[in-house]
């Protein structure tokens, strides 16, 4: 028997080893994986990147970005940029700027997130996350009339061309850019000085002091213990340029405080020069793309406030452009698109058309969305707030921000509930950007303000300015499945009474209830009723929860987006 | 050792015998080709899988022919992308492999039929060539779509058979394209095989609108050579049409009371070629009714009017001295807070009633002799001269009378082509063919006449009406010519190693 399974063994083994099989590819090698890192990816193309990679191995930042558990997009100058970088900079190599400069460099053309250029291209205006050096870039593209346009006309920061899209990575995203861009260091102040085309407007800021107010970048600001926290500032400035002076007969400085009637005490904010100057400053960086937006749909016009307090700048779209002041027909004015959106690290100049005199404006509809602050924005980008949070963008779950600490809200929760944010375990008042599977999505830029103050516990905030009127007043709420009782006065709820107040009037009111409706995430709003406002001002907002059971539920949170301030006419 | 050996032979002769069949059995490669082309049957049933799947396209009508021009918007996210030009390789709508498919069922029938005929003594040469004509047609129109809308690919005219053909083609020129085009017309209409009209049968009441005639044949070219500026022979295949005795030749309806019958129940009088569909052979789902009929008044459907175009057509409606006709039963408004309307045309049985679910099937019409009259009336603007002006004017009249719309009497003395253009034959045609996948061409074609003179007019016409794009993008997108047409689409490129990008998509990945 052993016999006989040998030998039918050797047969089968011989009939196999004469038909072995003949691969026809076995000395072709194949890739697996076909996708690398970021900094392997430019290796591998050497020949078009090697300058950028000394760069990025001089700032130590060549491995940093390789790695696999991060996501990046990287935007890469391709050699002839860096060599053009360098002779502009009158320097051969990198090593003459320095390591510092070499990391900021670097930094500048990094983003922490992954950028693909469906995203890329739908842009118009800053692009929603910042770079490593905590800047936003600027996305525009050619308007003239050559024939180059669209994707062949992409721009970063008005000064990088973009000639390839989104290479992807494994670990994100390599653009190509055929110019270096220049670090943002400067402040809106040193780059209006270096145009010698706002002379006059230069000499008005530094007469008003306010030239050293947009010159500062970064504010210490001290918490309630003392702690000093460094906060930036941003400013969006509207400039007018030394030509457009002349077009109305000033000359020089001394012509403009002439024209304006202005006295020697320039720095007082009652000073006619303050004012003009202050009028032409918005506390906050707003690439022109956002400033042409308006609040609500529909809308045509938006008021601006302005460092000159209870004087407000109105963009309207007309039907034939886009304008500022347009009632105003000695004010009026019109962006200078070409020469708009000159970005600096702490915010954006555009060039007006003409002076833009200060005027007052006729009461408009408000939308003062209680999370539009650039405390919020800083804070997210500093790294406060958990992983998911992206500043007023959807994302694809919600992400939180503990706000209780910034110096924008005051706040009291002496007995709040037990509710919090999964990964904000302190937050009593809440950023929240929503996420795309619910209807809070559609909140006013996508976010609340979601507040577990308890009974008695209050928050307050400062509105925009209000011009001096009567308004109908509403608020829109977001509702939750989970504080359904609320809505329905049930579980010991009466109902979420609250008293609101602006400045010192107060009223009692039961938003949730008034709803009358449940059920799952949705946005509603409430009508406050008619606020005269006796004055120009901004005013106080105080939410007091005055619920016992906003202490003892343990779901009990509110969540607020915006009020809406419409404006009354009397008949 | 007896039984060693038995089992040895036994495990020898399985190993080493083999089916008989596996030996017959063809590559997977390679079709039976003399297996199959053996009947008429089997050549007709490859032209009816070319017209089959045009029963797929009236949705690539409609964004290809429709979003960019701003006339239509859309719900789907990829059609918004075509719509606001933002249009990248990755978008599924750029994708061409329906009009390849007809190509190549094309091909297939124009290099075997006449095979057919030593293997079946009943396929006659005048039904082969018959079919033929069929066949020139579906590749043409095909290719005519294709070189509109990407403006160089790939020309194939032969049939795929075996990969020991080459497997990678690059783009032939659009002069190329549209010769190719002209020649295949010219070819089919020589061999005098070209039919007036086809029998019903009982699956296709009327398959002579919905399969190639001499009439649609003649339609094609005016269309053709319309596109490419040869206005003369526009005008000649235009006139073999319009000046057609033949007693089922297709006609121009001119009562305003028929106008609705174009659409409902269709395949009518004035019908040269449209692609159809039948609920009841359960076709309804790629019908154009499928995808404009709203499910409710205040949801948006698939495709619809754009704001802009709806303002147009209320304006019409508003200005009409007419119910009847086209002017105010093109479009029905949605209850929505923004100015959309939906497409009365595949929406309706008539003026007044809506087609009921067992009935949303309205066909395609891609050509029909109010098309043939105003393409007639563009090449006479653009051959020029104060007669030619005139009866394009007269021509023009001819279909606002019939769309119960006020006639217009310019002073002809003091327009230019310009103007004839933009004020009274571009206009003309976008509410004549509202929804019907022409405008998007309409405009281009003005755009390109001698060497892209009105390109500034176009790109203002593009900005008027898409309002749904980023205004500063539109602009600075639209001075690139090349962004006139479309991306290929990346499968392509990677399964077509010698496919070249447009430029203008060159910066994609």
């Amino acid at each position: 028997m052993k016999k006989i399974k040998f030998y039918v063994c050797l047969m089968l083994s011989c009939l196999f080893s004469f038909t072995a099989c003949d691969d026809e590819f076995k000395d072709e090698t194949y890739v697996l994986y076909d996708m690398q890192p970021a900094s392997t990816y430019l290796s591998d193309r050497s020949e078009d990147f090697s300058e950028w990679i000394k760069i990025m191995k001089y700032a130590d930042l060549y491995n940093a970005v390789n790695v696999a558990t991060q996501y990046f997009t990287l935007f890469v100058p391709n050699n002839q940029a860096v060599t053009e970088f360098y002779a502009k900079k009158g320097v051969s190599s990198i090593e003459e700027l320095g390591e510092e400069y070499a990391k900021t460099l670097v930094r500048f053309h990094v983003i922490n997130d992954t950028i693909n250029q469906e995203t890329f291209i739908s842009t118009d205006g800053d692009l929603e996350t910042q770079t490593l050096s905590e800047d936003y870039l600027n996305v525009s593209y050619g308007t003239g009339n050559e024939n180059a346009g669209g994707l062949q006309s992409l721009y970063l920061n008005k000064e990088a061309h973009v000639v390839e899209l989104a290479n992807h990575v494994s670990n994100g995203y390599v653009y190509v850019l055929e110019n270096v861009m220049t670090p943002l260091t400067e402040s809106v102040y040193d780059r209006i000085q270096e145009e010698s085309e706002y002379g006059i407007f230069k000499t008005a800021l530094d007469e008003t002091k306010l030239g050293a107010r947009i010159h500062e970048i970064y504010e210490n600001v001290p918490d309630a213990n003392g702690k000093v926290t460094q906060q930036k500032r941003n400013y969006t400035v509207l400039a007018v340029t030394d030509a457009t002076f002349q077009a109305e007969g000033i000359a020089d400085f001394n012509g403009l405080a002439n024209r304006l009637g202005a006295g020697t005490d320039y720095t007082n904010p009652e000073n006619a020069l303050y004012k003009y100057v202050a009028y032409h400053i918005i506390s906050g960086m707003y690439s022109l793309s956002r400033m042409q937006q308006f609040d609500t749909e529909g809308s045509a016009s938006k008021l601006w406030n302005t460092l000159s307090n209870d004087y407000l700048i109105k963009t309207s779209e007309e039907g034939d452009g886009f304008y500022l002041n347009y009632d105003n027909q000695e004010s009026r004015s019109q962006f200078v698109e070409d020469n708009c959106d000159i970005k600096a690290k702490n915010g954006y100049i555009h060039q007006l058309s003409s002076c833009l005199w200060v005027t007052e404006q006729k009461p408009e509809s408000v939308l003062f969305d209680l999370c539009d602050f650039e405390e919020i924005a800083n804070a997210i980008a500093a790294g406060k707030a958990d992983a998911n949070c992206v500043y007023q963008t959807v994302g694809s779950s919600e992400g939180w921000l503990d706000c209780t600490e910034l110096d924008i809200y005051q706040s009291y929760a002496p007995n709040p509930s037990s509710w919090r944010p999964g990964t904000c375990p302190d937050g009593l008042l809440n950023y929240m950007n929503a996420k795309s599977s619910n209807d809070w999505q559609y909140a006013q830029n996508h976010d609340y303000l979601v507040f577990n103050v308890g009974y008695m516990g209050w928050f307050s905030v400062q509105t925009p300015t209000i011009l001096k009127g009567k308004y109908k007043v509403s608020i829109q709420f977001g509702h939750a499945k989970s504080i359904d009782f609320i809505a329905k006065a049930s579980d010991g709820s009466n109902g979420g009474q609250m008293d609101i107040s602006f400045d010192d009037k107060v009223i009692t009111c039961y938003p949730y209830t008034s709803d009358h409706k449940t059920g799952n995430s949705y946005n509603f709003s409430y009508e406050v009723g008619e606020w005269e406002f006796d004055s120009t001002a901004s005013h106080t907002f105080k939410l007091t929860l005055k619920d016992p059971t906003a202490s003892k539920n343990s779901n009990y949170r509110m969540y607020i987006d915006y009020i809406l301030f419409e404006p009354v006419t009397e008949e | 050792m007896k039984k060693i050996f038995i089992t040895s032979l036994l495990i020898g002769g399985l190993l080493t015998s083999g089916c008989n069949d596996y030996l017959e059995i063809l590559p997977k490669d390679q079709q039976a080709r003399d297996q199959y082309w053996a009947s008429s049957e089997d050549v007709e049933s490859i032209l009816a899988e070319g017209y089959y799947t045009m029963r797929s396209l009236p949705s690539t009508f409609f964004e290809w022919g429709e979003l960019r021009a701003g006339s239509m918007t859309t719900t789907v996210v990829d059609g918004q992308k075509l719509e606001t030009f933002q249009t990248l390789p990755s978008n599924s709508l750029v994708k061409w492999s329906n009009f390849y498919h007809i190509i190549g069922m094309a091909n297939q029938v124009l290099k075997y039929a006449p095979g057919v005929m030593e293997v079946d003594d009943s396929y006659k040469e005048a039904q082969m060539k018959s079919h033929q004509t069929e066949a020139y047609f579906l590749r043409a129109l095909s290719y005519f779509y294709l070189v509109r809308n990407f403006k160089e690919v790939p020309l194939i005219l032969e049939p795929y058979d075996t990969d020991d053909q080459p497997i990678y083609m690059a783009k032939s020129s659009e002069a190329d394209i549209i010769a190719q085009i002209k020649e295949d017309i010219e070819t089919a209409l020589a061999s005098g095989a070209a039919k007036e009209m086809f029998n019903s049968t009982t699956t296709w009441s009327n398959p002579s609108k919905g399969r190639a005639t001499k009439w649609a044949l003649y339609a094609l070219m005016a269309d053709v050579c319309l596109w490419n500026e040869d206005y003369d022979e526009c005008i000649e295949y235009a006139d073999l049409l319009l000046n057609a005795s033949s007693g089922i030749r297709p006609v121009f309806m001119s009562d305003p009371m028929q106008w609705f019958s174009i659409y409902y129940p269709g395949n009518s009088n004035e019908s040269i070629f449209e692609i159809p569909f039948d609920n009841n052979l359960n076709q309804a789902n790629g019908s154009p009714s499928a995808k404009t009929i709203p499910t409710d008044m205040a949801t948006l459907p698939t495709y619809c009017f754009s704001t802009t175009m709806t303002e147009k057509l209320e304006t019409e409606a508003l200005s009409s001295p007419s119910t009847v006709g086209r002017a105010r039963n093109t479009y029905h408004m949605l209850e929505m807070e923004e100015n959309y309307s939906f497409v009365w045309k595949y929406a309706g049985i008539d003026e007044q009633t809506q087609r009921g679910s067992d009935a949303q099937d309205a066909n395609f019409i891609i050509y029909r002799m109010a098309d043939i009259i105003l393409m007639k009336a563009e090449a006479l603007i653009c051959s020029g001269g104060t007669a030619n002006w005139t009866e394009a004017i007269r021509l023009i009249n001819q279909i606002r009378a019939r769309a119960g719309a006020n006639t217009v009497d310019p002073s002809i003395e003091e327009e230019t082509e310009e103007s004839m253009l933009t004020e009274y034959l571009l206009p003309e045609r976008e509410m004549e063919f509202a929804a019907e996948g022409k405008r998007w061409y309409d405009l281009l074609r003005f755009a390109r006449k001698h060497n892209n003179q009105y390109k500034q007019q176009f790109m203002n016409l593009i900005l008027e009406n898409n309002v749904e794009g980023n205004q500063k993008w539109l602009k600075s997108a639209l001075q690139s010519e090349d962004a006139w047409f479309l991306p290929i689409a990346e499968s392509e490129l990677t399964s077509n190693k010698l496919l070249v990008q447009n430029p203008y998509y060159g910066v994609t990945n």
